[in-house]
């Protein structure tokens, strides 16, 4: 004779804690990220709203004078030097890692499977996690004194071009790893296809894989532009500094990210500086969020694709 | 005629195939090239600018630096471990499909997109100034535990999410409940997977505590661009102004993280 034990009343308790507990989890994501929006748009809107500047001032104008002193007001928050250095620095990253990207990403996929998973896929991921400040080391003890012996580059070699090449070797991984699978989610009929027609690889290649491939080689564009555009040390360590529109890739300038990491330490909380500061912060952040949902939306165009 | 034409355009095509892949060929091999000479530059440096008493606590030694590093990282696995994992089980089991889930996946995505430096400024004005704080080493954790957070959370979620089915039936079969399942079945089928996300994760938060590769560095430091360039690790730690700054004991005064160079901006200034 035995009994069937019920589960005892406690356990119902227990259970109920239990999905509460992680339901509680999941929410506190979300108003973190909230929050975190909400502090940057009302820290970042006082140079705005309180000091009346206006948006175009801040984007469009190079007069980056804003005084420190929390009662006054009255300096120039133009931070398009600073736009412009991040602008320059990741279009030239891209220029650079692009072609590299892609076709270490076709090899590895098409023309040399066993060597992508066994030597680049490995790779490529330890590359992904070195921290950014050992890149910036080795830009500021390597590269920049290339750059500076190589060209006869003023300032020893700091320049928009050392900034380049530091983040397009970081942003190299991220495009190769996520275009690698882009390509390899190309479906094999559509190869075979091309193949049986007669096409030779580099054919099949540029015509099918490549283009079927887009919108995935996009997302990994994307996502490693916003690596590059986020990228604060690294960028800090080799760009010189300096708030003035370079005059080539060799002359050195600022960004927005060695401008907050540099000089909101020392401005006044609530100052004309700090809140300006604040404002490159939020434009950094809408712009992350401008990166996501362009992802999001090339997901949902492939999905209606695929689908329709 | 017509046949040789199409040969002729047969033998470029085979010709342009041949091309292209010397092409990728060369690409890749001069990335790998990069690559590893990248690796093998950091080593043999790193082991040449190894002394004696590298690792000792004191002024000559990077143990304090290693240690907080450490530390650090072990504080903000600490907070962000338990929030990462609950979050990652609730996504891919209790969640429904919807628009909240969705939301939360987007919350995810964005937290993870968001450049360093923000999320940094976040946890100045929360962790610092708003609760009034000085500049500390569990405000720093914290800061660093939300850049780990939404790895964490997705690793999780997609760990649980990639088991087979059999692991939840064959456990609820047996008459456990879901949170039974989930913490005596699920989660240790898939532990291995979870803690390679949390090392990788690890990983992330180690950048934020020497951002110029100075012995003492600092993000908000303004002092902080040393004359670093052409030197080596260990010349670097020898530069006159740190050596002042280590006479003055400036740097050996109680402080628990945090940039001293910047609180004591004064005294760094008359030293210079």
């Amino acid at each position: 004779m035995s009994s069937v034990r019920l589960p005892a009343k406690s356990h119902d308790a227990k259970e109920k804690s239990w999905q509460r507990l992680v339901t509680f989890s999941g929410i506190a994501i979300i108003v973190l990220t909230l929050s975190i929006g909400a502090f940057l748009i009302v820290k970042g809107s006082g140079t705005f709203l309180e000091l009346r500047h206006s948006v175009l001032e801040f984007l469009f104008s190079s007069d980056w004078s804003p005084s420190d002193s929390v009662t006054e007001y009255g300096g120039g928050v133009g931070a398009a030097v600073y736009i412009a250095g991040s602008l320059l620095t990741c279009g030239l990253a891209l220029l650079i890692a692009l072609p590299f990207s892609l076709a270490s990403a076709v090899l590895m996929t098409e023309i040399s499977p066993k060597a992508g998973r066994r030597l680049f896929q490995p790779a490529a991921e330890i590359f992904l996690g070195i921290p950014s400040v050992v890149y910036g080391w080795i830009g500021l003890t390597v590269l920049v004194p290339f750059i500076r012996d190589a060209f006869h580059a003023k300032m020893g070699g700091f320049s928009v071009l050392a900034a380049g090449i530091v983040l397009a070797v970081m942003i190299f991984p991220t495009i190769t790893t996520i275009s690698a699978d882009a390509i390899r989610s190309v479906s094999k009929s559509a190869r075979e296809a091309a193949y049986g027609l007669g096409c030779t690889r580099w054919q099949v290649i540029l015509h099918v894989v490549l283009p079927s491939a887009f919108s995935g080689i996009m997302t990994g564009v994307i996502l490693g532009l916003s690596r590059a555009f986020g990228e604060a040390l690294a960028v800090a360590m080799v760009i010189g500094k300096t708030r003035a529109f370079p005059s080539s890739i060799l002359s050195p300038t600022s960004n927005l990210t060695s401008a907050i990491a540099a000089d909101m330490g020392n401005t006044a909380n609530g100052g004309e500086h700090n809140l300006a500061l604040w404002s490159m912060a939020l434009l950094l952040y809408l712009i992350s969020i401008l990166f996501i949902v362009a992802v999001h939306r090339i997901a949902d165009h492939r999905k209606a694709k695929d689908e329709g | 005629m017509k046949a040789d034409r199409s040969n002729s355009n047969i033998r470029r095509a085979k010709r342009t195939d041949r091309l292209m892949t010397a092409v990728f060929y060369g690409c890749d091999g001069f990335f790998l090239v990069l690559l590893i000479s990248l690796a093998a530059y950091i080593i043999v440096r790193g082991i040449a600018g190894f002394y004696p008493g590298i690792l000792a606590f004191d002024i000559n030694g990077i143990g304090n630096q290693l240690f907080n590093t450490v530390y650090l990282v072990f504080l903000s696995l600490a907070i962000s471990v338990p929030i990462g994992i609950a979050a990652g089980i609730y996504m891919a089991e209790y969640a429904k499909p919807g628009r909240f889930l969705k939301f939360l996946r987007i919350s995810i995505e964005s937290l993870s997109s968001l450049p360093s430096i923000v999320v940094g400024l976040f946890g100045y004005l929360v962790f610092i100034l708003m609760t009034g704080m000085k500049w500390n080493l569990f405000a720093g954790a914290l800061s660093v535990s939300i850049l780990s957070l939404p790895s964490i959370t997705s690793t999780v979620e997609d760990a649980l999410r990639a088991l087979p089915k059999g692991y939840r039936e064959g456990s609820m079969g047996l008459g456990a409940t879901k949170r039974q399942t989930i913490l005596n079945v699920l989660l240790p089928a898939c532990m291995s997977r979870i803690m390679t996300g949390i090392l990788l994760a690890a990983g992330r938060g180690f950048f934020h505590i020497s951002p110029y590769g100075d012995a003492e560095p600092c993000p908000f430091s303004p002092y902080s661009d040393m004359n670093v360039k052409d030197t080596s690790l260990q010349e670097a730690m020898d530069s006159k102004l740190f050596r002042k700054l280590q006479d003055q004991s400036i740097l050996m005064e109680e402080h628990a993280g945090g940039c001293v160079l910047f609180e004591k901006k004064e005294q760094v200034e008359a030293l210079l």
